[in-house]
């Protein structure tokens, strides 16, 4: 059905980002915008779930290319369920941010916010993309939005590390340029479609070539092994921005390029055949492993967090890689339910930055008797990491695990298990110094202030309401359930 | 005889007359020589861009002078693709001039009436390329032009202009000689100069290896002034150290034409009268030059501290691309190409403009120097960082959509490794051009302070630069109904 709703989604950051640069000496105004064109967004995906959930495909047709291509943003249930996890979190980091870089007297805070305004137009451009090209489109506006704000602090380490950002990110857009065109000649079609399209186009060993291209296109922003080195060095950036696009916006556009390409370009049982599944699993399978044990090695709190978002990431690659019903699903749901953890894990480490000026694990023994409330947020999210029941990581684990069993490759459980082990491994003495330990440091309470505070609680709530309350949960699953990537 | 069959020459007479008024009113004032030059090239974009309604309507129009029916008498022919190419010469011609009046007086000084007759003439030349449909013809004013743009680049100030634009000369005038010589090859083989003409009794002729020769003679000069690697000497110089409004004026302009020529002369003529060892044996050593081209002139890039060398080897590498795609051998990577052609015109207006302000309104040059502008000239900075992007070839700027097609064209001939080049220079590109970026948008450290600079100087650079940004960002969008509706149409 055609709807302008979905072009009105995208297009609302743009305008913001214009706005903003427009009223460069006026920070009130400036924050308006921000919050308006958040809210705005916010709201129009929300007016979509009741077509979505209605099973009807809203559609804003934008531009036609010769020869015989069209773009056109299409809202599918997958594509929703990453908009509205994205658009919703920018809402909520849009306060965070206000807080943040006014307590921190961040410098051109007009660049910062206009930047990340792109950064979100285009992210929910990637989830309404109907075909490969106007993916690749949003794709590379994304990753030339988000470098301004990696190297936002001017300083020569952040310089390099936007450097090491745009050397990984402009190749994989290089990779995935060429597979999209390679795609349209080899099949003339470059739509979406559930189940894929390009099985029979030609000889499996040149469509295994063509899945290396793309894979090293969106390999790179979902830090598969050995693709991850930007992701750790890019935590220069200021923390919102580590938050919203080095957990969600960013990363997750990667992931949700292979769950796009996987699922409706070439297909699973299609990759299956292709022997390409069970080259992506092993190499999920390392990178959870090995991320993890990274994780353990790291003291400053975001690089850790970093090399965490690595390794769960690779949680929803080895969901494709298994290829069954189960852990399609979870894969799906693990897209959003880290999502929403990961953010709080970040909201809780910046709000011990500013508020603490903590940002090394070595350094926080105590510090839940200063902060308690961001400490316990923080609890949450880590537990809901680690799976535990309850918390809405439990339940995207859960259906990975069938997953993992469906498709008879128990060993998989085993990484799961183990990587479980290792986020306790790593979150744990966190949550457990901060709250045993005592410090002479930290003797009052001292919440960081509440711009920063509440975004943070936001998500831990939701944390739980997604893991704990059955009409939610039962939500989320039907959702999902339509995203069949298998046809 | 009605109005629209006299379009052709309409277009060219109009900035020719205009050169020879600003001549003669110069000594009235400023005010006159300026308002005679947009007369001029205010009237001839009107009748190129009445013309390429009219050919998008009815056909191609051709120009017979004298009423001497060709090959008898000298032919001109307007099609879609050169009204548009000569549309887009007016179009910014007339930009570049209008945003440069005081840069101008400042860097020339007293000799801006000569600049203005030169500017004018060589436009009309330029003119007079995008619809020749006869060799020598097309040598007349392929000198005309080259022998103004000399002129326009001795102007400067700085020590090395006359230096610069004598090596441009010199490389100029060989490159005329080969094509001159190339001509005398083709009506030796053939007697006759008209191209469509030319093409009929290709095949009657009786001496193969003459026309060959020609060919190859006629290629060979205008690769040397289109600056194709490894012939591309005389373009960093001339364009680093001609006064700023000239590099403004030539550096987009001047190779796109050249361009236009070198491919209207290969889709229209040489690959036209189907010649056989052609197609597969020049075509493939063009291939490889442009290749070379597309590599070579990003690394040089990379290595310049001076922008405007750098922006000259950039347009090295870009050059390479159009090549490519004129070479691919197929209309796909051949509308690429002309896509290109329009797109590198605007982006590199927009540089040229952009260094015009570092250079005349602040005086820097270096790139390390460039740091404070951001604060100096906020607008031109994005505006820059626009056309960066776009030269990458990220979406959605226009660069993006020209090297799409490319690419397109590069899977359709079944060449990988040309298709690896396009894509991959792109990190190449990306690479000199971030370069430059990081100085300017992300040293505000070791920037020197630049001060306020002269705003009247200034207001009208940054009008120009945003406007060709927004063009860059416009077109990109714009570039399916642009390519379904006239390049289509404009190919052979």
């Amino acid at each position: 059905m055609i709807s302008w709703v979905p072009g009105f989604c995208v297009l609302v950051p743009f305008l913001a980002a214009g706005l903003i640069l427009a009223s460069d000496r006026r920070p009130r105004l400036r924050e308006f915008w921000t919050f308006l064109a958040s809210a705005a967004q916010f709201f129009g995906v929300c007016s979509m779930a009741p077509s979505v959930l209605g099973g009807v495909a809203l559609e804003t047709p934008l531009w036609a290319w010769w020869p015989q291509l069209s773009a056109t943003l299409r809202v599918d249930a997958l594509g929703y369920l990453f908009a509205l996890l994205a658009s919703g979190l920018w809402l909520l980091t849009s306060l965070y941010s206000v807080g943040y870089v006014r307590l921190q007297s961040e410098k051109k805070q007009t660049r910062y916010f206009s930047c990340f305004a792109i950064c979100l137009g285009s992210t929910v451009g990637i989830a309404f993309s109907s075909d490969l090209l106007s993916f690749f489109i949003f794709y590379e506006i994304l990753t030339i939005a988000t470098y301004p704000l990696v190297v936002h602090r001017e300083t020569p380490q952040a310089l390099r590390a936007g450097r090491k950002y745009l050397l990984y990110t402009l190749s994989a857009g290089v990779c995935l340029l060429a597979g999209v065109a390679w795609t349209w000649i080899l099949s003339q079609q470059l739509s979406f479609v559930p189940g894929g399209f390009l099985k029979g186009t030609a000889q499996d060993s040149t469509l295994r070539w063509l899945f290396l291209l793309f894979g090293l296109g969106w390999g790179v922003k979902a830090a598969i092994f050995p693709l991850q080195g930007w992701l750790p060095s890019a935590m220069v950036a200021p923390t919102p921005v580590s938050a919203l696009l080095h957990a969600v916006a960013v990363v997750k556009a990667g992931v949700f390029g292979c769950l796009r390409v996987s699922g409706y370009v070439f297909g699973l049982d299609f990759l299956r055949e292709l022997g390409i599944s069970e080259v992506l699993a092993i190499l999920a399978a390392a990178t959870i492993v090995g991320a993890s044990l990274a994780a353990l090695l790291q003291d400053n709190l975001k690089r850790r967090l970093a090399y965490s978002t690595v390794s769960q990431l690779s949680y929803i690659m080895l969901g494709v890689a298994l290829a069954s019903e189960a852990a399609w699903r979870g894969a799906v749901l693990h897209l959003v339910n880290h999502g929403v953890m990961k953010i709080t894990l970040f909201f809780c480490a910046g709000a011990m930055e500013v508020g603490a000026h903590r940002e090394k694990i070595s350094e926080m023994g105590g510090i839940g008797r200063r902060m308690p409330w961001t400490l316990a947020a923080f609890a949450v999210a880590s537990f809901g990491m680690m799976g535990t029941p309850l918390l809405c990581g439990f339940i995207s684990k859960w259906h990975l695990a069938l997953g993992s069993l469906e498709a008879g490759r128990p060993i998989y459980l085993g990484v799961l298990l183990l990587s479980s082990f290792l986020n306790a491994a790593y979150f744990l003495p966190i949550v457990y110094r901060g709250f045993f330990c005592a410090s002479p440091d930290f003797v009052k309470k001292r919440e960081a202030p509440w711009e920063l505070l509440a975004p943070l609680l936001v998500t831990a709530g939701l944390i739980l309401l997604f893991g704990s309350v059955p009409p939610l949960i039962e939500a989320q699953l039907r959702l999902v359930s339509w995203t069949g990537g298998s046809g | 005889m009605s109005l629209s069959s006299q379009i052709p020459v309409l277009i060219f007479l109009s900035s020719f007359v205009g050169a020879l008024g600003v001549l003669l009113l110069g000594r009235l004032g400023k005010g006159w020589v300026l308002s005679v030059v947009f007369l001029a090239l205010g009237a001839s974009l009107l009748f190129s861009v009445q013309g390429l309604v009219f050919v998008l309507e009815h056909g191609a129009l051709r120009y017979a002078f004298g009423g001497w029916p060709p090959p008898v008498g000298i032919e001109w022919r307007l099609d879609a693709l050169s009204a548009g190419m000569a549309a887009l010469v007016c179009f910014l011609a007339g930009v570049v001039l209008a945003v440069t009046p005081r840069l101008v007086e400042k860097e020339v000084g007293g000799r801006q009436v000569y600049f203005y007759c030169g500017a004018l003439l060589w436009v009309s030349a330029l003119l007079g390329i995008t619809m020749a449909a006869d060799f020598f013809n097309f040598f007349v004013f392929l000198e005309v032009a080259a022998l103004s743009a000399y002129a326009l680049v001795g102007m400067g100030a700085h020590p090395l202009a006359p230096v610069a634009a004598f090596r441009y000369l010199l490389l100029g005038t060989v490159g005329a000689s080969l094509y001159l010589l190339g001509v005398g090859c083709l009506y030796g083989a053939t007697g006759t100069l008209n191209m469509q003409d030319w093409i009929a009794r290709f095949h009657g002729s009786p001496y193969p290896a003459l026309l060959s020769a020609g060919i190859v003679l006629i290629l060979g000069g205008l690769a040397l002034k289109i600056g194709l690697f490894p012939l591309h000497g005389w373009m960093p110089d001339a364009y680093a150290y001609a006064p700023s409004a000239s590099a403004a004026l030539l550096a987009p302009l001047m190779t796109q034409v050249m361009l236009y020529g070198f491919l209207r002369l290969v889709w229209w003529i040489f690959l036209e009268a189907k010649g056989g060892i052609f197609e597969e044996f020049l075509l493939g050593i063009l291939r490889l030059l442009s290749a070379a081209a597309i590599v070579a002139g990003a690394f040089w890039a990379f290595l310049q501290t001076d922008l405007r060398r750098m922006l000259a080897y950039s347009s090295v590498s870009q050059i390479g691309y159009i090549l490519l795609g004129v070479t691919l051998g197929n209309s796909t990577a051949l509308l690429g190409a002309l896509l290109h052609i329009l797109n590198q015109a605007i982006m590199k207006t927009c540089f040229f403009l952009f260094a015009a302000q570092a250079e005349g309104v602040f005086g820097v040059r270096r790139v390390t120097d460039l740091g404070s502008l951001h604060c100096a000239t906020p607008w031109g900075v994005r505006a820059f960082w626009i056309a960066s992007l776009s030269m990458i070839g990220i979406p959605p700027a226009c660069g993006f959509f020209s090297k799409w097609y490319l690419l397109l064209g590069a899977w359709e001939a079944q060449k990988p490794f040309f298709a690896a080049v396009i894509v991959g220079a792109s990190l190449l590109t990306a690479a000199y051009f971030f370069k430059v970026l990081e100085q300017i948008s992300f040293s505000s450290e070791k920037a020197k302070i630049l001060g306020e600079g002269d705003r009247r100087l200034l207001r009208p650079l940054s009008w120009g630069v945003v406007l060709t940004a927004f063009l860059i960002l416009l077109l990109g969008p714009l570039s399916s109904p642009l390519v379904s509706h006239v390049l289509i149409h404009a190919l052979p």
